[in-house]
């Protein structure tokens, strides 16, 4: 099919491709209506060519004219766009008026089409790129946070690299992926987040491991002009099965033709900081007994006697195993000089960037190339984050009728990280069990060159960061070529084949001794290197041509295919034979797996426009595909879509108020898909493994002999995409020349035919079946404001934007007997189901037993007790999100604050559980004195049987109390940015602007989620697991400063 | 298609300009929805899972599923149950409470159906097709082993629609009495087809059955012990018949000493670890050895004691008495069983078979038989962990000789037994039958006496509507009343 649309490209070419006599040169100046000052940067196209050019930093612009060109067209930023009739006239000044209502506002739509803003009939969110880089954030989807409407953004951890999943009006699926798909230019990207998982041992993978990377943080944000965000299906109908999670269409600077050569550098600089550590006490050490009333307290430190290692298996025992616990006796009775071991870990991280970019514009050919760098060193010791990027976009008029551009970009990013999460190496883990009476610091390894640490099974997190290392090496190429052919100037025929292609090479080793190698004590290495390929094309007809003065018509038409290939090797090593030598050949116990996966799809598509009179626009978009991943019983599906606006400004009573500046009403329906998982059509045999729960269990090879089995999830051939449909209604209001805006939203959308692995009884030999049985919806109510409550004649201006969105998911279907499912495998208790009736990833787990009127059930030993069976106990998502920017500008100093509130998503505080049961948080601190629970006896009378500390922080406030103990609200205000710039313009030869800027990141943040920053991810961007903190990685704040000069 | 395009070209004038009706048509043929179907169907095969299977790849799986069933968690929870361990740590503490939850023998349930009797029963239809009795003899005994663990947990389980696919999901659950006919029947087909001639057999077990390398005499012996262990087992349903059907098959069985055990068999490498091993080594000073083992064992002053348990902190062998959860500073199970070289834990052992044929002649009154086969089954406990012939008859001399009332003598047989099988299943089973020994159940447990099942598995209870719901851990297996 790709050779196919190439060959018919040159023959379209050639049968229009006529040389026109007669050229001449028009030339002019263009200048603005309120002051009569000169334009720089104003875009001269001859309408229907790819004839084009811009304004010199004088106002003034030379363009060839052929004889058949009929108007030129005036565009700029802030411009109402004028259009003027060639004359023989060789000279064309024009005057500019200020689009001070965006009347000509236009947005990158679905396949990177630019629509005019008020001809749209569904919501889209916008960033300019000064808001993303002004963010300062290494991953751009951390940028998009807290800035529009419906959009979630949730940063799993402030490690570098870590990922940041975000989410567009809520969850529709329940076992794919979703996050929206991001387009560059056009031309769709990968962002996924992938494990480094082997196939033999999936045992608890989901909850350790490190903080990966979603692939979307290897694009650089300095090279961002817009970010347009499609919510709703009926803004992603064209991108049929992967436009249901909505899209985030990036397009990236460009240089203009004619304009003058500027080179840009710039410079960030700035520090992190740990952001929220848990209280623990200080008082009390290691040890056993403790909180007992009479009891003994027993200081049980670490002895592994001679020879630094502790052997459970050694006949010899001069071994002593640590106490995991810190119930021990306090601190000072053994003379002992508590270490906040916490506080002295974090370092402070740095990270810099330098961009060098120069754009330069010639009357055929515009380029601009930039160089960016960023090195990023993180708050836990030796962890970074690296990437480099060099994007060169290019344009060419080759022909009065045929301009090619080219946008690409090479990207080598990666760094090192730290173990994480449920987790024997977990940096978290070994960290705050540690106990006050151990220094971590003073020392990671023994004399004898064992690790030092306090329990022979928990790596010392200074160890395990040295010795325990993940490193990750992406080198990727992301790349567009875009024909654009006019044969006549109502016709444009756009041809646009891209690619992202990628490799990351991933290494991950573990010394002898690491507590995460789980044969043994003699080291690992694995090597998993993964490729991705993917392969897009899309031809796209444009007619646009009015019917009469007041109708006007657009109709595109098009075909496009895609093409996904992901290949992984992973070869793992274990038992090393010469320590600290790590080669896949070093190892006597070998490992190595495949997965290979090809995704394909082809479509063709149009996409219909008609408005009459500028009032009232209507679209109509369709789409059938074809695609791999649908059962082979079921190979197409048809994705149509509808649009409305009506600009009630252009109706009479509203027409000439000076106070109405602009009303706007839409509407829209429309169905947008999400494609079933690879190869989930057909029946198959795989290796099984063996697992208990407690070891990592049996897999194959065994004994040198491969086995197969059954597969545990039965295919099925009439396997259809996800469907999202729904209505969207909005309106859009303007007063007082937009100083006062209003945008609302209400959307209710259902996803239908949810592709869910049914569990079946494990009697049947299976464990699931592939079926499209469930059903969720999504209602919600999506809120912009702006004011400018001051706008002075001396330059003085304060202006506030308020973003708010409510998402209501509530899974309305599931399978005929099946009430729920468990999204992802985790700790069992709590778990995170899909359930009927409930929001998508509400957590479940043990609640405690309760009398009727609600109060705790407490047992004869004085403590409550917990039911068996997991029940809803919290709900991972927020009742809303608020974003608030307040912008003071006065002349060329501008200060900015994002804010971000997020209300009412809950989270279980695994890790403070724990640490109550350890007694390591602050609140066992107060472990001399019984406590009594609040609750009623089995007689119904108030409880009064007293508990010691000891049993209150293990089996009511600890992890072997029940979960809904630990569920907390995870409820935030926080200072996502703040911003100061002061621009000067100083008559220098060697720079024409200066930009200097401080700023902070999360500076604070208000919660009452007790220990680390709530805003977090034990299993990140890859995962649907939300709500669940078990020694995550904390986040970061920072703070710096940033130059940029233009000359 | 075309008929769209030429509505549109009319409707918007295209007919003026001749080109673009070459456009359109280009366009059109472009847009064939043929060629989309054919250019998206080439990706059906799935490139990192194959399609079929063979015998040789299938018989692994199983057996290594029989592994995982017979030495994993089940088996922990059995020795803590019958104080053969203490639960010091986590989810033991609460098993050594008698807590046990419909999803925490979940694994366990998935391993016996959906790794181990699926992939049995796929192995027996095609050997059928094959022509490949050993494979399907072998098989069949793997079935027997693995269904045989689900009803003795379990009573009322899915068999023969068990393992079926898509083709029944929802399985009937079959009453235990048809349960423990069906092994019987079936491991006596096993033993004929394991008896067919070489010729045949289009394809022969070797080194892919892992626990006999392809020795059929030593799985005929295995599949006669197991006959001999289900019509024990109905000791309380029918006392005689059990006892006669159970010495007639060991008599078939023709067993001769340890040489003939049937072993789960593990290697260091990280994926093949010994269940105890792995455990101790990922989940330390979870399990403790339980004082009421060891005691028992300190005062015969069993000379297997050091094979068993590790020495403690103070070197000595001690155990955390029951309802005691905290006191990790005793012993924990020795290296015999759980050590880095233990690359084998006991399935189906010679002093089983001895131990069985004293119990089943002692309810036939054959007590000189009893005798015969009481001290045979004591020697070939001391001879597994290698105890020198001096020690085994000195405790033969002091232990070795069946006194009393036969209740008494049974008393003895069932006390050795319950030390002699330690790590297996068995000991849990014969308590629950005889009651014996008589183990005092732990008072600061969630209830007041020793489960005596486990709860109905939690994706059954779900999502199978045929299956026989029983969440009471006191509620007693139909062998067992």
């Amino acid at each position: 099919m790709r050779k196919k649309i190439a060959w018919l490209m040159l023959f379209t070419m050639g049968l229009f491709w006529q040389a026109n006599a007669q050229d001449r040169f028009i030339s002019g100046k263009v200048i603005a209506k309120e002051d009569g000052l000169a334009i720089p940067g104003v875009t001269v196209a001859v309408k229907g060519t790819a004839n084009a050019t811009s304004t010199d930093a004088g106002g003034n612009y030379t363009i060839k004219i052929f004889s058949n060109a009929k108007e030129l067209i005036f565009t700029g930023i802030g411009l109402q766009t004028n259009t003027q009739a060639i004359t023989s006239s060789n000279t064309m000044n024009v005057t500019m008026n200020s689009d001070l209502v965006k009347l000509n506002e236009v947005r990158v739509t679905a396949l990177g089409v630019e629509k005019e803003t008020r001809s749209l009939g569904y919501s889209t969110g916008n960033i300019g790129g000064n808001n993303v880089v002004n963010s300062r954030e290494v991953n751009v989807v951390n940028a998009i946070s807290s800035k529009v409407a419906g959009v979630q953004v949730n940063n799993s951890a402030g490690t570098p690299g870590a990922s940041t999943k975000i989410l567009l009006r809520g969850n529709k699926s329940i076992l794919l992926d979703n996050q929206p798909l991001f387009v560059i230019d056009g031309v769709p990207i990968d962002n996924t987040t992938t494990n480094t998982n082997a196939r033999d041992n999936p045992f608890n993978a989901n909850l350790e491991q490190v903080n990966y990377s979603n692939r979307a943080v290897d694009i650089n944000p300095a090279d961002i002009e817009d970010i347009s965000i499609l919510k709703g299906p009926a803004a992603g109908a064209l991108y049929g099965s992967r436009g249901a999670n909505g899209v985030v269409m990036i397009t990236t600077k460009r240089a203009k033709y004619g304009q003058p050569t500027q080179v840009t550098l710039g410079s960030t600089f700035s520090l992190d900081e740990i952001n929220g550590i848990p209280d623990l006490q200080l008082k009390y050490a290691q040890g056993t007994g403790g909180g007992r009333i009479g009891g003994t307290p027993n200081y049980r430190p670490y002895l592994p006697g001679a020879d630094g290692i502790y052997n459970p298996f050694d006949p010899n025992t001069d071994d002593i195993e640590g106490s995991t616990s810190s119930w021990g006796p306090s601190n000072s009775s053994l003379g002992i000089q508590p270490v906040d071991n916490v506080k002295n870990f974090f370092q402070t991280g740095v990270t810099f960037t330098n961009t060098v970019a120069i754009s330069s514009g010639s009357a055929k050919n515009a380029y601009r190339l930039s160089i960016s760098r960023t090195s990023q060193e993180g708050i836990i010791p030796n962890t970074n984050f690296k990437r480099f990027s060099a994007r060169l976009n290019a344009q060419s008029q080759l022909h009065e009728k045929l301009s090619v551009q080219s946008n690409l970009e090479f990207i080598n990013s990666g760094g090192k990280r730290a173990q994480q999460g449920s987790n024997l190496s977990g940096v978290m883990l070994g960290l705050l069990r540690a106990p006050s009476s151990f220094d971590l610091g003073a020392g990671s390894t023994n004399a004898n060159g064992s690790q030092r640490t306090y329990v022979s099974f928990y790596d010392n997190p200074y160890w395990s960061v040295y010795n325990n290392l993940f490193k990750d090496n992406v080198n990727r190429l992301i790349g567009s070529l875009t024909f654009n052919y006019f044969p006549v100037d109502w016709i444009k025929i756009m041809y646009r084949p891209g690619t992202d292609l990628f490799s990351d090479v991933r290494n991950v080793t573990y010394a002898q001794g690491s507590n995460n190698d789980a044969s043994t004590l003699f080291g690992q290495v694995i090597e998993n290197s993964i490729f991705h390929q993917q392969l897009y094309q899309d031809l796209l007809i444009t007619f646009d041509r009015p019917l009469n003065k007041k109708i006007n018509t657009t109709l595109t038409v098009g075909a496009n295919t895609n093409q996904i290939y992901d290949q992984q090797l992973y070869a793992r090593g274990r038992q090393l034979a010469i320590p600290n030598f790590y080669n896949i050949g070093n190892a006597a116990d070998l490992y190595a797996d495949e997965t290979r996966e090809r995704v394909r799809s082809a479509a063709f598509f149009g996409d219909f426009n008609i408005s009459y009179a500028n009032t009232i626009y209507l679209g109509v978009t369709a789409r059938n595909e074809y695609a791999s991943t649908f059962g082979q019983n079921r190979r197409s599906f048809f994705y149509p879509g509808t649009s409305l606006s009506l600009i009630l400004t252009e109706l009479k009573p509203f027409r000439d108020s000076k106070f109405f500046s602009y009303g706007k009403l839409r509407a829209n329906y429309a169905i947008a898909g999400n494609a079933p998982l690879a190869y989930s059509s057909v029946n198959t045999y795989s290796k099984p493994f063996f697992t208990d729960g407690y070891t990592n269990g049996f897999s194959f090879p065994y004994a040198g002999q491969n086995g197969y089995g059954k597969n545990a999830t039965i295919g099925n051939p009439n396997l259809e995409p996800e469907l999202t449909k729904g209505f969207e209604y909005g309106a859009e209001l303007k007063f007082w020349q937009d100083r006062l805006t209003f945008d609302l939203t209400v959307y209710n959308q259902t996803s239908d035919n949810l592709l869910l692995q049914r569990p079946i009884a494990y009697s049947t030999g299976h464990s699931f079946i592939f079926e499209n049985l469930g059903q969720m919806r999504n209602k919600g109510v999506e809120l912009l404001m702006g004011v400018v409550p001051v706008r002075t004649k001396n330059g003085f201006e304060w202006s506030i934007e308020a973003n708010y969105a409510a998402n209501r998911n509530e899974v309305t279907k599931l399978a005929d007997g099946i009430e729920q499912v468990e999204i992802e495998v985790g700790f069992g208790d709590p778990a995170v189901f899909a359930k009927v009736g409930s929001p998508y990833g509400a957590i479940y787990g043990t609640k405690w037993e309760r009398d009727a009127s609600g109060r705790l059930l407490i047992g004869a030993d004085g403590l409550p007790v917990a039911q068996l069976t997991l029940e809803e106990v919290a709900s991972a998502y927020p009742d809303y999100i608020l974003g608030i920017r307040n912008t003071f500008t006065y002349k060329n100093i501008s200060l900015t604050t994002l804010f971000d509130i997020n209300q009412g998503a809950e989270i279980w505080n695994g890790t403070m559980a724990r640490l109550n049961r350890l007694g390591k948080s602050i609140a066992t601190e107060d472990r001399e004195r019984t406590y009594i629970i609040e609750g009623v006896k089995a007689d119904g009378t108030p409880n009064d049987v007293a508990v010691d500390a000891a049993d209150y922080f293990t089996f009511y406030k600890g992890d072997f109390g029940a979960t809904e103990e630990a569920i907390e609200e995870a409820s935030w205000v926080r200072l996502r940015e703040l911003n100061l710039t002061w621009t000067i313009k100083p008559k220098l030869k060697f720079a024409k602007t200066i930009n200097i800027s401080v700023f902070g990141r999360n500076l604070i943040y208000w919660s009452d989620f007790t220990g680390i920053d709530p805003e977090n991810s034990l299993t990140g961007a890859g995962s649907n697991y939300g709500g669940i903190n078990w020694f995550n990685m904390p986040n970061s704040r920072s703070y710096g400063a940033s130059i940029n000069i233009s000359f | 298609m075309e008929q769209a395009l030429t509505f549109l070209s009319n409707n918007l004038n295209l007919h003026k300009m001749k080109n673009i009706k070459i456009y359109i048509l280009a366009f059109a043929l472009l847009l064939s929805s043929t060629a989309c179907e054919k250019y998206v169907s080439k990706d059906d095969f799935n490139p990192n899972q194959p399609t079929s299977s063979t015998l040789p790849t299938l018989l692994p799986t199983v057996e290594v599923a029989v592994f995982a069933t017979y030495t994993g968690q089940i088996s922990r929870t059995s020795g803590l149950w019958i104080q053969h361990f203490q639960g010091t740590d986590q989810q033991m503490i609460d098993i050594s409470r008698y807590e046990i939850t419909e999803n925490g023998i979940q694994n366990d349930w998935n391993t016996i159906y959906a790794s181990g009797i699926v992939n049995a029963k796929d192995i027996i239809t095609k050997a059928d097709a094959l022509g490949a009795p050993y494979y399907k003899g072998i098989a069949q005994i793997c079935y027997a082993m693995l269904v045989g663990v689900a009803t003795d947990y379990w009573n009322d389980v899915p068999n023969t629609q068990a393992g079926l696919g898509v083709a029944n999901l929802t399985p009937q659950y079959e009453t235990q009495e048809a349960v423990i006919t069906s092994i019987q029947t079936m491991l006596s087909e096993a033993i004929g087809n394991l008896q067919t001639a070489t010729s045949a057999n289009s394809v022969i077990p070797a080194s892919d059955d892992l626990i006999h390398n392809g020795d059929r005499s030593l799985w005929i012996k295995a599949a006669y012990l197991l006959k001999a262990r289900y019509s024990n087992r109905l000791s309380q349903r029918n006392a005689t018949t059990s006892a006669t059907q159970a010495l007639a098959n060991l008599t078939a069985g023709g067993w001769s000493g340890n040489a003939d055990n049937t072993y789960a068999r593990f290697s260091g490498a990280g994926n093949e670890l010994n269940s105890w091993y792995a455990f101790e080594n990922q989940r330390g000073n979870y399990i403790k050895m339980n004082a009421t083992l060891v005691n028992k064992m300190i005062a015969k002053n069993d000379p297997r004691i050091s094979f068993y348990c590790k020495p403690d902190n103070n070197g000595n062998f001690t155990g955390t008495p029951v309802d005691d959860y905290a006191d990790i500073s005793t012993s924990s199970i020795g290296n015999y069983f759980a050590g880095p070289d233990a690359t084998t834990l006991p399935l189906l052992t010679f002093a089983e078979a001895k131990f069985i044929e004293a119990e089943a002649n002692l309810r036939l009154g054959q007590s000189a038989a009893a005798q015969t086969a009481f001290t045979e089954a004591i020697t070939a406990a001391m001879d597994y962990p290698g105890i020198d012939a001096a020690a085994v008859s000195a405790y033969l001399t002091n232990y070795g000789t069946l006194s009393g009332s036969t209740a008494d003598q049974l008393a003895q047989i069932m006390d050795e037994k319950y030390v002699a099988l330690f790590t297996q299943l068995e000991p849990y089973h014969d308590w629950r039958r005889t009651n014996l020994p008589v183990l005092n159940p732990a008072t600061t447990g969630v209830q007041a006496t020793i489960p005596v099942r486990f709860p109905t598995e939690q994706n059954e209870r779900l999502y199978n509507p045929n299956a026989v719901v029983v969440s009471n851990t006191t509620t007693r297996v139909w062998w067992d009343n």
